[in-house]
């Protein structure tokens, strides 16, 4: 899909508006009809969406089972803080990183030899078992249909004193913080060598791979991150909602995250980000209206679609344009 | 072991994987002759199935119902077709995936918006109540005879491919656009019309189906994910493969729920995921074949 | 103008466009009355238990109704009061798709931006032991909607939870008996089960009474929650050599599962039972399939030649809608009508006041007679209506499909309190 790199804007000059961004983002949600609580659950889909644009926006892998690393990291890190058995929120949040990385590199090993649709499938298929070994085996641990309810919500014990982020605006914090940490790595990875190589495999497979480099080792390499940004994601969203859901591990969920990715525009990072937000507003401020309550998915479809056909870089992709077109700066 | 308990989860294999092979024709023929993957297949079923169940609901009449559902997906097809695929030939894989994966969310929540969620009852015709005795085996009728329907759209596909004047245009044309458009076919129209046809599939295969599911518009997404599986184990393009891949899913989902009930979906996936890792052609697809 | 510039406008023009005529409701900042309290209502309007979430949505509308006018039977409950402590209730409704994450999630804005003083709602186990916990660790009141497994108030229970259907335990402990009485003490059952708490629960708690009253259990067929095509597991059933079928499967689940069951023949074998019926079960099978089956119904309409209240709240419900009132109705309707009487009695709505009445354990006489809930783990003490389905030709009236054999009171069948696995937390 998108073919050509896209140019990133100056780091300093992105760090800063993103900072101030994630500081007013929850004033900017109550105003208009939303609250804090709708702000975390943006960045939440928005670092889950950060490794979605790594494979795809940057290196043009297609998959439909990203659900898999979400859950894991989520029922992972939300068992070890419902058990107790790591009441660290940030251990248990390692952890869980962890060990949907690990899914991550199994899987991606398992499936990148293939491209295009085979992989969209193969990723597919991945992402349906893990929703059924949720639900069954795995269920003792899981809680199956019911999802494990009675996560703890976030605290960071510094041995003098322990920061207290079980409030609302606590727990904002927390992911905020997460989240803009999550938003400088990826700007690490994509602006490095590595991160550059990445982009000529999206731009042309068989001349990266030419050059001699190894282009499924860099493909799962990215694919573990991605899993990774997934798992930490999935933990915060246990935290956020003390209780990880069945559905984190469905095909919904993982459709839901190329949409959003795509409506804000792949390739550019706060794609991701700006998706989540059309996404989790629309649905907040049509779900109380009768009559339409259900029309905000076909919305977003239809202008999903024309994005995808038409305009490429999604609604970021779309703002830039028009920005550089006015004051005619060179690409 | 129970053989008696194992023949019967075998006709339930069969009747399964006549089912699962009707659904994942279209979606093969479509793969297979154009190249291109239509994850809108789940979403055309749904088409197929509701318009099916409107029509039967209203007038009581079967043939009428499966009528609508092919007219439906057909022109569904069409539609979808000229607007907006005829622009993704050529361009890459994704695109075409995402396209196709948007169409599906703008149908069925369009479905949605007029059915509303609830889940709809599609009554079993009058012509398939009651049971068969098979061998000592009790089994519906109903599923027996789609079993009949199953095999005769097989062959009458078939048999429009090639064995007919349009199935050559549509053959050759996939295999050497360029020749059959010098030759002044038009072979835009031989596209369409294919596409159009694996649509109309789906549309069938909604309207067979729906007496034994639960007609809601989220119905197709396991139909769709099954579709997968079934042309990823039978080969993509092959007819045989449809068939052969059909069977076998529905034989893995049957005996496994004879025997370890607790895996039988899993046990689906995991096929899956083993061809596409060991033979990703499946078993009677051609390599290279997009 | 640019290509990109004007794909981006007239996208986002188009898009705008959209928004407009559909009447997009541009938010406006609004601040909660002082006179009012607030009621989040969790109903599943979409999904396999739709129906029965459908006559719950229709329970609690007549309750709020009810209340703020002071009249049906929970004018006679309140005294004619009108609100609660001198405040009008309002709600919003949310759909839970049958799913516990949706469910979660809107109950939580429910408390977080709507400030509701209670949250109400649930059909299937799966979001009703979710909304507990959301209730516990947000400190709002929980009442349950409909939920029948032994975990609900069990390993599960919460201390800002009340249950008020009968779980599995009872339900078993009560029907069995009737089941032995009726079709004799040597029957050989096998079980169809949906894969989840509920449907584990009450598989067990049956098999546990019906083999003390002497049946086998030849086998528990276990099917994912929610599936739709039984074939591959209706045919382990229908070789299983047993001469009953006990089907645990409920809403949409149940209907497309017994249906099947007679298209396999199952039905003409073996007797069905179907422990805990579901609202619209009996419309869904039709009576030909459902005359003759033993089971148990929550509630029923005519147990309003029984409880007086039960033949007001019929009345209401029946003028409102024009249809008379099944099981889940009635569960919403209580639950509200319990609350409102808890709060009166707490003189205030703050939750752990009212749980601490609640607890209290003060019998109100409402549609099942008089009902309380047992402090220990909060799970209501009420009655059991062992039904029987009635032949087509007996039915009196296109929803008479059960005629109730027997009520088998609460307190005979209340699971030990040592048993349960209940621990409620600290308020």
């Amino acid at each position: 899909m998108i073919r050509r790199p896209w140019q990133l804007a100056h780091p300093r000059t992105a760090f800063a508006v993103m900072a101030v961004f994630l500081i007013i983002f929850p004033t900017l949600m109550s105003l208009i009809g939303g609250d804090v609580t709708l702000a975390s659950r943006v960045l939440i889909l928005a670092t889950f969406g950060l490794g979605v644009d790594l494979i795809f926006g940057f290196t043009g892998l297609l998959s439909f089972g990203q659900a898999a690393f979400y859950g894991t990291g989520g029922f992972v890190a939300g068992y070890l803080m419902l058990q107790h058995i790591v009441p660290n929120t940030l251990l248990a949040l390692a952890i869980g990183t962890v060990a949907a990385a690990l899914c991550g590199v199994v899987i991606g090993a398992l499936s990148l030899r293939q491209v295009g649709v085979y992989f969209a499938m193969l990723t597919l298929a991945f992402g349906e078992l893990f929703f059924f070994l949720e639900n069954s085996p795995l269920r003792a641990f899981t809680g199956g249909e019911s999802g494990l309810p009675g996560v703890p919500r976030a605290t960071i014990p510094l041995g003098f004193t322990t920061i207290d982020c079980t409030s609302a605006v606590g727990t904002y914090a927390f992911i905020a913080v997460i989240y803009f940490l999550g938003y400088l790595l990826m700007r690490r990875i994509i602006a490095s060598p590595f991160g550059r190589i990445l982009r000529a495999i999206l731009e042309n497979p068989e001349r990266a791979a030419a050059s001699g480099h190894d282009t499924l080792r860099y493909k799962l390499v990215a694919f573990t991150i991605a899993a990774a940004y997934a798992g930490m994601a999935g933990g915060l969203l246990g935290i956020f909602q003390g209780y990880m859901p069945p559905d984190a591990f469905g095909i919904d969920q993982s459709g839901e995250i190329i949409v959003v990715t795509v409506i804000g525009g792949a390739g550019t990072l706060i794609g991701p980000l700006v998706g989540a937000f059309v996404w989790i507003y629309l649905q907040h401020a049509l779900q109380n209206v009768a009559v339409i309550s259900g029309v905000w998915k076909l919305i977003l479809g239809l202008i999903f679609v024309a994005l995808i056909t038409g305009f490429r870089r999604g609604i970021v992709g779309g703002a830039t344009a028009l920005l550089r077109a006015r004051r005619k700066r060179p690409a | 072991m129970d053989l008696h308990l194992v023949a019967a989860q075998l006709l339930n294999g069969v009747a399964l994987g006549a089912i699962l092979a009707l659904v994942a024709l279209g979606l093969t023929i479509v793969f297979g002759l154009l190249g291109f993957v239509n994850f809108a297949h789940g979403a055309i079923f749904t088409s197929g199935a509701y318009g099916g169940w409107v029509v039967y609901t209203k007038t009581g009449s079967f043939v009428l119902g499966v009528a609508t559902a092919l007219a439906t997906a057909f022109v569904l097809g069409i539609v979808i077709e000229r607007l907006l695929i005829r622009s993704y030939y050529n361009r890459p894989p994704e695109d075409q995936i995402l396209v196709t994966f948007g169409l599906a969310i703008v149908i069925v929540e369009t479905i949605r918006a007029i059915f509303t969620g609830q889940t709809q009852t599609f009554e079993t015709p009058s012509w398939g109540n009651g049971v068969v005795n098979v061998a000592g085996i009790f089994y519906p009728q109903y599923r027996l005879e789609v079993i009949a329907v199953v095999a005769v759209t097989l062959l009458a596909i078939y048999l429009l491919i090639y064995k007919t004047r349009i199935g050559l245009i549509v053959r050759a044309g996939i295999d050497d656009p360029l020749v059959v458009n010098l030759l002044g076919i038009n072979v835009r129209r031989t596209f369409m019309f294919v596409f159009a046809m694996g649509a109309a599939l789906a549309g069938l295969a909604g309207v067979f189906d729906s007496p034994l599911l639960a007609v809601n518009p989220d119905m197709g997404t396991d139909v769709l994910v099954q579709s997968f599986v079934v042309i990823v184990i039978g080969g993509v393009g092959s007819f045989g493969g449809a068939i052969v891949g059909g069977l076998i899913a529905g034989e893995i989902i049957s005996l496994a729920t004879a025997f370890i009930p607790d895996y039988s979906q899993a046990l689906l996936y995991v096929a899956m995921a083993l061809v596409l890792i060991l033979r990703p052609q499946g078993l009677f697809g051609v390599v290279g074949r997009s | 103008m640019t290509d990109s510039r004007r794909s981006f406008l007239t996208t986002s023009l188009g898009a705008a466009g959209a928004l407009a005529a559909s009447g997009f409701p541009f938010p406006r900042l609004t601040l909660a009355a002082d006179d009012t309290l607030f009621i989040g209502l969790l109903c599943d309007q979409t999904g396999s238990y739709s129906a029965d979430g459908g006559d719950l949505q229709k329970g609690y509308e007549l309750a709020i109704e009810d209340l703020n006018a002071g009249t049906g039977v929970m004018g006679k409950v309140l005294g004619g009061k009108k609100g609660v402590l001198g405040k009008k209730i309002t709600y919003k409704i949310a759909d839970t798709q049958t799913k516990p994450d949706p469910a979660v999630q809107r109950a939580t804005e429910f408390i977080t931006q709507d400030k509701a003083s209670m949250f109400t709602g649930g059909v299937s186990t799966a979001e009703v032991i979710a909304m507990e916990k959301t209730a516990q660790q947000n400190k709002v009141l929980f009442m349950t909607g409909a939920s029948g497994s032994n975990d609900t108030t069990g390993k599960d229970c919460q201390r800002y939870a009340f249950r008020s259907q009968c779980d599995a335990y009872m339900v078993s402990k009560a029907l069995a008996p009737v089941l032995a009485a009726k079709l004799g003490k040597k029957r050989r059952a096998v079980y169809l089960v949906p894969d989840y708490s509920y449907g584990h629960s009450l598989a067990d708690s049956m098999k546990e009474f019906t083999e003390k009253e002497g049946w086998t259990t030849v086998a528990q067929v276990v099917a994912p929650f929610p599936t739709s095509d039984y074939s591959s597991y209706l045919t382990n059933i229908a070789n299983a050599n047993a001469d009953t079928f006990v089907n645990i499967e409920f809403g949409n689940d149940g209907v497309s599962s017994t249906k099947q069951a007679a298209q396999f023949g199952v039905l003409k074998k073996m007797q069905l039972v179907v422990p805990n019926i579901s609202t619209y079960f009996a419309d869904g099978v039709g009576a030909d399939i459902m005359g003759g089956v033993y089971g148990t119904l929550p509630w029923s309409f005519r147990l309003q030649d029984r409880y007086p209240m039960a033949k007001i709240f019929v009345d209401s419900f029946t003028k409102k809608y024009g249809s008379r009132p099944r099981w889940t109705a009635q569960i919403a309707y209580d639950q509200i009508a319990i609350w409102a009487d808890a709060c009166y009695r707490a003189k205030s709505v703050a939750s752990a006041d009212v749980i601490k009445v609640l607890e209290e354990g003060h019998p109100i006489e409402l549609s099942l007679g008089k009902v309380y809930y047992r402090a220990g783990d909060h799970q209501q003490v009420r009655p059991v209506p062992i039904v029987l389905g009635k032949k087509p030709e007996a039915m009196q009236g296109k929803d008479d499909f059960f005629e109730i054999l027997e009520v088998v009171p609460g307190e005979s069948v209340m699971q030990p309190l040592n048993l349960t696995g209940c621990t409620l937390p600290p308020v």
